[in-house]
Order: C-alpha cells, then sequence, then structure tokens
C-alpha cells in the first residue's frame, strides 16, 4: 500500500497545508474544524477526522474508519475525489484490503455517479478500484461480478467491439488505403483484444468471422509486421483440433515474402514450423499433397540468401523433423556401417554441420529416440566416431565432436529402448549396446566406460594445455558433467533420499568433481546449480547458501529458483535460516521480500499504466500473473520454513496467524508450483527422469504438500504457543484460550482431512508419517474436551494414543542407526537430517498435545469438584506414557545431533576423502585435497547449526 | 531452435538461461511489468524448443518532458533499449540481431526519430555489435555506471550513449560522426 501522504486539494490556505505536511496534527484539526465552519465543506470535516486519526490517543485513531463505515451506512455521497483519498490514506493501514470492497470501493463508485461527467474523479476512482482489485466497483467482469452481471458486461463488450470492427470494415471496403476511423479498430493491442472478446462472449461462428476478415485476420496483420494475431489464431485453432486451417496459416505466413521478392522470415520460428509440420501430418491422409507442400517451402526458405543463422537452424531442424514425421520409409534405421534411413540421413546430416555447437545436443536430442534402438546404436557408436575421421576436423572442432559423440552415447544409454528384457531369468534385462545383462534397464558397465573415456579426453585437453585448464573450458565442462554424470548413474538414485553410504559415495565423488571444475570456471550455472542440490541432499548446505549467492537468485526469478534452495531447507539445516544471526535472517529474507515488494498492493501499478497506454492483452494478463503468484508454492514455503527454522531453534515469534501468506491461504486456494529447471543440464532419455529431478531431496512443491505444511505449523502454533512470562494467566484467559486452542485444532483437522489423502509420492516417507500424526493429535484434543463424552471414548482415545506412538517408532525406524559410529553411519545420518527433523517435530508436537491434555483436565478438576468431567485414570494414563514416548524422542534425537558432532571432528576429513575414492582414484587423481576439506568443513558448519535446535 | 515473440508475464518463470548469467541483471517484478504494460510490443523474448526464454528486449518510446524541450539536452520522441540480453548457449546465431531489428521496426512504426542506448565503455563486444548494426556514439555519459566491470580499482565507469537514426531522421540530424568527443554528465541524461 502506497502510505505517502497525500497533497491537500488545491486551494487550501498555505497555513493548513504547511501544518498537514508538517504532521502537526492539533493544528490541522483546529484549523479544518474553522474552514469547515466557515466554508460549509465536507472536505474539510474529512480532513479535520483524518487529522484525528492520526493522534496517539488510541480512541481517537479509528476516528477515520469509523467515519468511513458511517458514510457508507448512511448512504452519504463524498464528491470530492480528494477527500475519499484523504480517506484512503488515513484508513489503509487500519482495515484489511478485503474492506476496500465495501467501504472505499462504493464510496468511489457514487462520487463517480455523483459527478459523471468529471473524467478526473472517474480516473482515480477506477485507478484506486483496480489497484484494490475491486472490480465490483470498477465495473468490470469478473469472478467477482456475478453470473447475470457478467454475461450483461459480456454483452456489451461484445457490442462495443462489434461495433467498432464494423467501422473499421466499412472505412476499409469504401478505401482500403484510409486509415481506420477515430472509433474504429486499429492497434495491435485493438485486434488482441477483439479476438478476446470474440474468444470469451461470441460464438465460433463470430471468431471465425473475425479470424477470416480481410481486414482483422492474421494475415493481414501479419503483412503489417503483426505476429501476435497469427500466434493467438493458431493457438485457438489447435485447441478445437482444425488442423486445416493451421496448415493454411503457416503455409501463408511462411511463404510471405518482401519487397524485394525475398522470404519474409518472421514466421520462419520454430514454433510455426512444428505446428505446420504436426498439421500436415494430420491432413496428409485427406491432403497427399501437404507434405510436398512443406517440402517445397522449406527448399524454397533455404535458398534465401539473408538467412541469419538461428532462421538457418530453424530450417535444418523443420527439414529433420519434416522427414521424421513427413516421410515415408521403407526401411528400418539399422544400417550396419552407415546412415541407411532417410531419417538418419537427414539427423546425420544435421549434426555434420552443427557438430561443433553447443547447442547442437538439444537440438537432436527429441530425434535420436524416435531412430529405434538400432538406429540409436547406429549413431552413436558409429555415425558420430566415424565424423572425427574427416581430414578438416582437427584441435578444438576434434575435441567437441567427441564429446557431443559422448554425449550422445551417454543419453542413448539412458534409454529403456537400449535394452531388451530376459523373461525368467535375473538379472532380467540385457544391454543392446554392450550386451551386459543387468537388474535394472541402466547399464552401470556402459556408464564406467564414458566416465573412463571422459576422463581420459579431460586429462589428455589439460595435460596439453600450458596451465593445465584455461584451455577449451566449455569442452572441459562438458566432460566433467559428463563423468559426474556417470558417477550419478552408478548411485542409483530413485528419488527417494535418504540414500544408502553406497549411493552417497557416488553422489560425492560426482559433487567434488564438479566443485574442482568450478574453481575455474565460478559462474558455471549449471555447476552451480547441480552442486546447490548435491550438497542439501549429502547434508553440506551452508554450501549451498555460497551457491545460492554466487547463482545471484534474488528478485523476481526467486519465485521459480527459490524452492531449488529454500524448500524444506529447515529440515535440512535449520540454522542457515536463524533469524538470531545477519546471514540467516538475509538468506531468508531474500526469498520473504520478492513477495512482500511484489504484492504490496493487491495489484501493482502497473495495472494502472496498462490502461492508460491502452495495453490490452496486458491489463487481462497482469491480474492473473499477480494472482498465480500470490498463490505460489514459494510464498507458502517462505513462510512454512521461516516459521518452521524459528520453531527449531527456539526463537519462535507467534506471527505465524496474522501473516498474509496464512490468511490468504483458504482451503479453496490453489497453490501453483513454478520451478525453472531450464537451467539444468538434462542429458537422458525422455523416458525416464532427468537427475535433476532425481538429486531433489524430495518431491516438488505442490498444492497438497504446502497445504499440509501450512496447516501442521498453524498446529505448532497452537499448541506451541506459551504467553510472556510477565503475563499473569487469569481463569477467564485460560478457558479463552483453551476456547482458541480447540477451535482451531478443529479447523486444522478438517482442512487435513481434505489435504491428507492423496498419492505418496507428492511427500516424502517422514512427511506422510508426520502430516498424518498431526491430523491425529489434532483429532485427539477436542475429544478429550467434548463433553459429554462419548460411550466408547476410552477404547477410541486408546487406539488413537497407539497409533500417535506408533508413528514416532516409524519414524525413528526411518532413521540410520545410532550405534553405527562408521564413516558410512556417519554418512547416512547426514542425509538423513530432514527425517530427523521431522521426528523432532512429531515428538514436540506429541509432547505439547500431552501436555494440553493434562493441562485440560487439571483445570477440569478443578472446575468440576463432582469429578465427573475428569478424564478417566486410564486415559491419563495413557497420556502420560505418550508423553514419556515424546520425551524419550526429543532426547534420542538430541542424542544423536550431539554424537554427530564428535563424528565429524578429527580425522573425519581424511578418513572421508580414502572413503570416497574408493574405486574412483581417477577422480581423486583431478580433485585437489582442498575440494575434500571445504566440503568437511560445511559438514561441520551443518552439525554445528543443528547444535543449536531446541529439544525440548 | 527459437522462437520470437512478445513478452508475457510468467515468461519471467523461464528466465534462468538469461538471468543466472551474471552480466544479465534481475530486476524487480515492477520493472518488467511496466514494460510489459507500457510498451508490450517493445518487449520481445526468444524461446527455445522448451519455453526456456534465451533472449529478450526491452525497450521504449518516448520524449524529454515538455518543459525541458529548449534545453540543450533534450530528446525528441524516440525508441530506447533498456535491455537486451541473449543466453550464452543462444550466443552468435543472430538472436540480438533479430530482436534489435524487431525494436527498431516498432520503432519505426511508432515515428521514433531514433533508437537509443547505454552501453558500459569497456564492453566491447556490445560496442561492436551496435556498430554493426547501424549505431553510432552520440555522446560519452562520464560516470555514469557506480561501477566498472572490468576493473575493480575503479568506482565508475562511463557510459556510450549509442543512436541509430530511424526512417524520420532523413536528414540525420540526431546523430554524430565525433560522439565520443561529446562529454556529458549523469544529470544530463533524462
Amino acid at each position: 500500500m502506497n502510505r505517502s501522504r497525500p497533497r491537500l486539494k488545491n486551494g487550501v490556505d498555505l497555513q493548513l497545508q504547511s501544518a498537514f505536511s508538517d504532521g502537526n496534527w492539533p493544528v490541522v484539526i483546529r484549523l479544518a474544524e474553522k474552514r469547515m465552519r466557515m466554508l460549509n465543506d465536507q472536505y474539510y470535516q474529512i480532513l479535520k477526522v483524518v487529522a484525528e486519526s492520526q493522534l496517539d490517543d488510541p480512541a481517537q485513531k479509528l476516528a477515520a474508519v469509523t467515519a468511513l463505515y458511517q458514510y457508507v451506512k448512511d448512504g452519504i455521497v463524498i464528491k470530492d475525489v480528494d477527500a475519499i483519498d484523504l480517506l484512503e490514506w488515513a484508513t489503509g493501514d487500519l482495515t484489511h484490503e478485503d474492506e476496500f470492497l465495501e467501504t472505499l470501493g462504493p464510496l468511489r463508485v457514487r462520487a463517480v455517479k455523483a459527478a459523471p461527467k468529471d473524467k478526473v474523479s472517474a480516473s482515480r476512482a477506477l485507478e484506486s478500484c483496480l489497484l484494490h482489485w475491486d472490480l465490483v466497483s470498477s465495473q468490470q467482469t469478473s469472478s467477482q461480478a456475478d453470473a447475470t452481471k457478467k454475461k450483461l458486461y459480456g454483452t456489451l463488450a461484445l457490442k462495443q467491439i462489434e461495433r467498432a470492427a464494423q467501422a473499421t470494415e466499412q472505412a476499409f471496403q469504401a478505401d482500403s488505403a484510409a486509415p481506420a476511423p477515430a472509433r474504429g479498430i486499429q492497434s495491435e493491442e485493438e485486434i488482441l483484444l477483439l479476438y478476446d472478446i470474440m474468444e470469451t462472449h461470441g460464438s465460433p461462428a463470430d471468431l471465425e468471422k473475425v479470424t477470416s476478415s480481410p481486414v482483422f485476420g492474421p494475415i493481414s496483420q501479419f503483412r503489417r509486421g503483426r505476429k501476435e494475431p497469427l500466434l493467438r489464431v493458431i493457438a485457438n485453432s489447435r485447441s478445437s483440433g482444425n488442423w486445416i486451417s493451421i496448415f493454411r496459416l503457416c503455409n501463408d505466413c511462411l511463404s510471405e515474402v518482401d519487397e524485394s521478392g525475398e522470404p519474409n522470415l518472421m514466421a520462419s520460428d520454430w514454433s510455426i514450423w512444428k505446428e505446420f509440420i504436426e498439421a500436415a501430418n494430420h491432413i496428409k491422409s485427406s491432403d497427399e499433397s501437404a507434405p510436398k507442400t512443406v517440402q517445397e517451402l522449406l527448399l524454397k526458405l533455404s535458398r534465401s540468401t539473408k538467412l541469419r543463422p538461428i532462421y538457418k537452424r530453424n530450417l535444418q531442424l523443420a527439414r529433420v523433423s519434416a522427414t521424421f514425421y513427413l516421410a515415408t520409409n521403407s526401411k528400418e534405421n539399422s544400417g550396419d556401417n552407415a546412415a541407411s534411413s532417410l531419417q538418419l540421413q537427414e539427423l546425420t546430416q544435421y549434426i555434420e554441420v552443427h557438430s561443433t555447437s553447443p547447442a547442437c545436443f538439444d537440438d537432436i536430442k527429441p530425434f535420436i529416440e524416435l531412430l529405434g534402438p538400432l538406429g540409436m546404436k547406429n549413431l552413436a557408436y558409429k555415425i558420430l566416431p566415424d565424423l572425427l575421421k574427416r581430414d578438416e576436423i582437427e584441435g578444438r572442432a576434434s575435441n567437441a565432436i567427441k564429446v557431443l559423440t559422448l554425449k550422445v552415447q551417454y543419453f542413448v544409454s539412458t534409454s529403456p529402448l537400449s535394452y531388451t528384457t530376459i523373461h525368467g531369468s535375473s538379472p532380467n534385462y540385457k544391454c543392446s549396446l554392450c550386451e551386459s545383462e543387468t537388474g535394472t534397464p541402466s547399464c552401470l558397465s556402459c556408464f564406467s566406460t564414458l566416465s573412463w573415456q571422459g576422463i581420459q579426453l579431460y586429462k589428455s585437453i589439460t595435460e596439453a594445455s600450458p596451465d593445465g585448464f584455461s584451455a577449451e573450458p566449455d569442452t572441459l565442462s562438458e566432460l566433467v558433467l559428463l563423468i559426474a554424470f556417470c558417477s550419478l548413474q552408478h548411485a542409483k538414485l530413485n528419488s527417494k533420499p535418504p540414500y544408502s553410504a553406497e549411493s552417497t559415495r557416488h553422489i560425492l565423488q560426482a559433487m567434488l568433481l564438479v566443485e574442482h571444475q568450478l574453481a575455474f570456471n565460478p559462474k558455471h550455472s549449471q555447476f552451480l546449480l547441480l552442486l546447490l542440490q548435491m550438497h542439501l541432499l549429502v547434508g553440506s548446505a551452508p554450501r549451498s547458501r555460497q551457491l545460492l549467492e554466487d547463482l545471484t537468485i534474488k528478485r523476481t526469478i526467486m519465485d521459480s529458483l527459490g524452492p531449488l534452495f529454500y524448500d524444506r531447507l529447515s529440515t535440512l539445516s535449520p540454522n542457515v535460516l536463524s533469524p538470531s544471526d545477519n546471514t540467516g535472517w538475509q538468506v531468508m529474507d531474500m526469498l520473504s521480500s520478492h513477495f512482500n515488494v511484489s504484492l504490496k498492493l493487491r495489484m501493482p501499478r502497473r495495472l494502472v499504466d496498462a490502461f492508460e497506454s491502452e495495453s490490452y492483452s496486458s491489463v487481462l494478463s497482469i491480474p492473473k500473473y499477480i494472482n498465480d503468484l500470490r498463490r505460489s508454492c514459494t510464498r507458502a514455503i517462505s513462510l512454512v520454513e521461516e516459521n518452521r527454522s524459528e520453531r527449531l531453534l527456539g526463537c519462535p515469534t507467534w506471527e505465524f496467524f496474522s501473516e498474509d501468506r496464512y490468511t490468504e491461504t483458504t482451503d479453496d486456494t490453489e497453490l501453483k508450483s513454478v520451478i525453472d529447471y531450464g537451467s539444468f543440464p538434462s542429458w537422458e532419455s525422455s523416458a525416464v527422469p532427468p537427475l535433476y529431478s532425481r538429486l531433489r531431496v524430495g518431491p516438488i512443491p505442490s498444492n497438497r504438500r504446502l497445504h499440509l505444511a501450512l496447516l501442521a505449523e498453524g498446529f505448532q502454533e497452537t499448541l506451541g504457543y506459551k504467553p510472556p512470562t510477565a503475563y499473569k494467566v487469569v481463569n477467564a484467559t485460560l478457558a479463552s484460550d483453551q476456547l482458541f486452542v480447540l477451535e482451531s485444532l478443529s479447523q486444522i483437522s478438517n482442512s487435513l482431512s481434505r489435504f491428507l489423502p492423496g498419492p505418496d509420492d507428492e511427500l516424502t516417507a517422514p512427511e506422510i508419517v508426520y502430516y498424518d500424526l498431526i491430523n491425529l493429535l489434532s483429532t485427539l484434543i477436542p475429544l478429550c474436551a467434548t463433553s459429554p463424552r462419548s460411550a466408547g471414548f476410552e477404547e477410541v482415545f486408546g487406539e488413537l494414543a497407539k497409533a500417535a506412538e506408533a508413528a514416532l517408532d516409524t519414524l525413528r525406524l526411518q532413521l540410520p542407526s545410532e550405534d553405527d559410529d562408521s564413516l558410512e553411519g556417519t554418512i547416512s545420518t547426514l542425509g538423513s537430517m530432514h527425517g530427523l527433523a521431522m521426528y523432532r517435530d512429531a515428538a514436540v508436537a506429541i509432547s505439547g498435545t500431552a501436555q494440553w491434555i493434562l493441562d485440560f483436565n487439571e483445570h477440569e478438576k478443578e472446575r468440576d469438584r463432582s469429578g465427573q468431567s475428569n478424564l478417566p485414570k486410564d486415559t491419563v494414563g495413557q497420556v502420560t506414557t505418550l508423553q514419556s514416548a515424546a520425551a524419550a524422542a526429543l532426547k534420542d534425537g538430541q542424542s544423536r545431533v550431539s554424537g554427530l558432532k564428535g563424528r565429524v571432528q578429527g580425522s573425519f576429513q581424511s578418513r572421508l576423502k580414502t572413503w570416497v575414492f574408493e574405486g574412483a582414484e581417477d577422480i581423486r587423481d583431478i580433485v585437489e585435497d582442498d575440494i575434500v576439506a571445504d566440503l568437511a568443513s560445511h559438514i561441520r558448519e551443518n552439525v554445528q547449526g543443528w547444535q543449536h535446535v531446541k529439544w525440548e | 531452435m527459437a522462437t520470437f515473440r512478445r513478452f508475457r508475464p510468467d515468461d519471467v518463470n523461464k528466465f534462468s538461461k538469461c538471468n543466472l548469467d551474471p552480466l544479465t541483471e534481475t530486476y524487480e517484478l515492477s520493472f518488467y511489468l511496466q514494460y510489459h504494460a507500457k510498451w508490450p510490443s517493445l518487449f520481445q523474448v526468444c524461446e527455445d524448443v522448451n519455453g526456456n526464454i534465451v533472449g529478450y528486449i526491452m525497450g521504449k518510446v518516448e520524449a524529454s518532458p515538455d518543459a525541458f524541450k529548449f534545453a540543450e539536452h533534450y530528446l525528441p520522441w524516440h525508441a530506447h533499449i533498456t535491455a537486451l540480453t541473449v543466453a550464452p548457449e543462444a550466443r552468435r546465431l543472430g538472436i540480438g540481431k533479430i530482436l534489435t531489428e524487431q525494436l527498431e521496426l516498432v520503432a519505426d512504426a511508432n515515428d521514433s526519430w531514433f533508437v537509443d542506448l547505454f552501453v558500459r565503455r569497456s564492453n566491447e563486444r556490445a560496442i561492436t555489435f551496435y556498430k554493426n548494426m547501424g549505431y553510432s556514439v552520440f555522446r560519452v555519459v562520464k560516470d555514469y555506471y557506480g561501477d566498472h566491470a572490468t576493473d575493480p580499482t575503479q568506482s565508475s565507469e562511463d557510459a556510450f550513449d549509442m543512436r541509430k537514426p530511424m526512417k524520420r531522421d532523413q536528414k540525420l540530424q540526431h546523430i554524430r560522426s565525433d560522439g565520443e568527443q561529446h562529454f556529458v554528465n549523469p544529470e544530463d541524461v533524462w
């Protein structure tokens, strides 16, 4: 909200103006009252009230709010827009955003209706209503308007735009060179608005009429240099499956030529070629000439003399694509010595031209998979290596082709098509590349070979370089990724951490190698992103925090990239987010400030800019984006992680329930998850999950999980609250506190029941148990407090108490053995901190629940001397047992954490190095000692941070 | 594989290929939305086959306020390139040129006198790129940047204000051949 003090309206005397700008409120009140009596102007009455509300007196603080509600209730019309601005300013901090719809919004509408010709007043009212997203007052069509009004507004919009369109078409028919009439449709934005209204409120025939119009149709617009209408119509035709229309449109636009007869390349985008080829594929059975049309156009455009490299690439890939989707092929892609199918030939031709381009691999990936197993093998192990035999290939180009070959071989190894199933025997897969038999469709033998080849090439390049490292940084980086990915394949990541020590060994090998290369290429975003994930996974999160800084993930991109680091961070390394130290506070603030700044107003001021600039498409797209941002999973993560780290570190602020991030999230709020994985290397077949997705600590953020996490925090906040010690609790307060707890838990329980059912793969294993437990505990308390108790109370309570205890046991059993003090045991523990945090929170939740029930029972004993309200003795015994179990769990957790501290000291670093590189001596030879020392140091820092966690 | 189109607000969720590059600054959301709101046709992106944004240009059309009409440094109606970025992997493919040409088309459609931009004096690659596209230095803005891109011992760096005349400027009134000899202070630049 913009709370800067407004200026008083023109005509107000200087004395009053300066008192107001100085904040001299008693003088403002006195002078305003005087002017009011003298001039009988409502403005001064409001100014007086506004000034009163600036005084420190708590009674007068609400003067403006009271007046505001009174004006609305009494139907008073405040004609002076400056007076309404004053009221808005004075009440902004004291009213909730939603109250605008009932107060200032209607007041502004009244003002506009009272002076319909006052354009200044009307536009200021519209601006204010838009910024507060009061669409009813803005008289816009929206979900806020009821169905009848929505229809009315829709019809009005349709009629208005039809009239404007008609005027334009009539003018065009009279003189096609004449400009459109003033009230006609001229700009691209107006055309897009026409399309939008027709799509939303018109019939398909209305839309068809517009898109086939010689004035508004996408082709005529394209000829005027406007591509957006074309993209809109293609998207619309695609949704209705109108492939003939897409084919014609693409053909027409791609065939356009400029004044000199050269192809106009504006339409020569990959997306348009893709649509064109797909449409041709759909219609080729009814229109046999369609594939030929595509081929001829491709040939024609390829001959253009002014092709920029990107267009040349688009055309060449379109050619490859057309061969795959439109050409008929009689041969199988299996040639023994050379490319034998049309598809393989075309793809090989593309590779020959682009093999040294860094984008070549990504370009050809989708097509390799379409070659089939033999074609893939032929390409990876015959055609690509043969490229190197060409005379002109040498030096850097040769290394680039070698790397491309290794990448393609890696890609082919990850494809399930490279494996045949052996029925009835074990191991039950056979690698068609090296003939090895494996238990899973992933050939470790192939990955070992690829890793070895990668290391040899890496060494040969670095040894040939004068300083060892500066030569061919891109080639070396790619090789490091290849070797690291092969190590990660050996880790057999199944997306369900914690991983075994053996798996973690391979992750660490990959991680240390990438860390090594990062020193020579410190801003390499792929390295930074992968390392950020791997350090979270292995228990060295403080290093991830440094990497986050190096990545400069901040501001706008925080929503899509923040979850990579922040999601579940408080369970991995709560101290990284510690509000008690400056760094921790800053790390948290980097995330939350993006939402605070971007969502300060219900709608950003930019929306008003869009209205003023007549950018109608932006008027529609900005609110949609802002609403999505408000419902972003990342925003919910920012609250969950902040609150949970504060709780774990014993410094809760108790502000959870008043947070907008919580209050704005109702059960009906569909939280949206957006993660930008675009910068991660993705070298695997599309049939298997990419490696980056298997390096996560758990499943990606989802609507369900974030709702559960918010509710669980609500539960902990409800039971964990302790009034300040200086505050003496009286019985009446105690009763209302109890009522608050009971009502809060009932709500939480209701909501949990809605979100708990769902697929297990949206949660980690500890989260499944923990959220179930929270649901169970939020039922337990109201069950005890209900009076009279139901007949089966004791039995039901007993079952629930046992289930709670069992949940705690399950969480404990998910942790590695505490007795294993070997290095493998330490590595496993470091990778299980998420489970430990859940274990701790479960124990705290049980402990808090048991304590509340016991306190409640004591209170009831005092209140009802008859003893009838007391809990049965057995139940009290079960509660005490639960409490003891929770206390034991907390003690157990604390002991694990303090035990870990000793295990990462002393010879840890040297033992770690020896252990990690067992069987990976080639990698060890590359990685310097400093890298291992740094890793050990980050692990120690994390373990040290865990010592600050409260276990009570 | 690339597609050129207008910016949409949710493109910011696919900005990482460009914005994780240290040479590209990430701004507050309102900055991007301002350009999308006011000059949507001058905010163009290039996306790859997976929808990742691999390049974008942000521009505007404006003039100095009328009050400065007779001031020495008054800027007539013109287009301005605020940001142009191409992801490292997508460089040397002509994407920057295509984005700039598209902005120039819109500048002409808006009857601009010229297109201008600021570039660090040390950014030779960018300067060469713009010179090849027909831009020339109009003036040097002393100490325009509060840091130096290549020399950490310097606390500031000059900017080149580069311009390219548009169709409206047939007499080439708004460009200079000796722009590198004309110095102005940051406060002279609107």
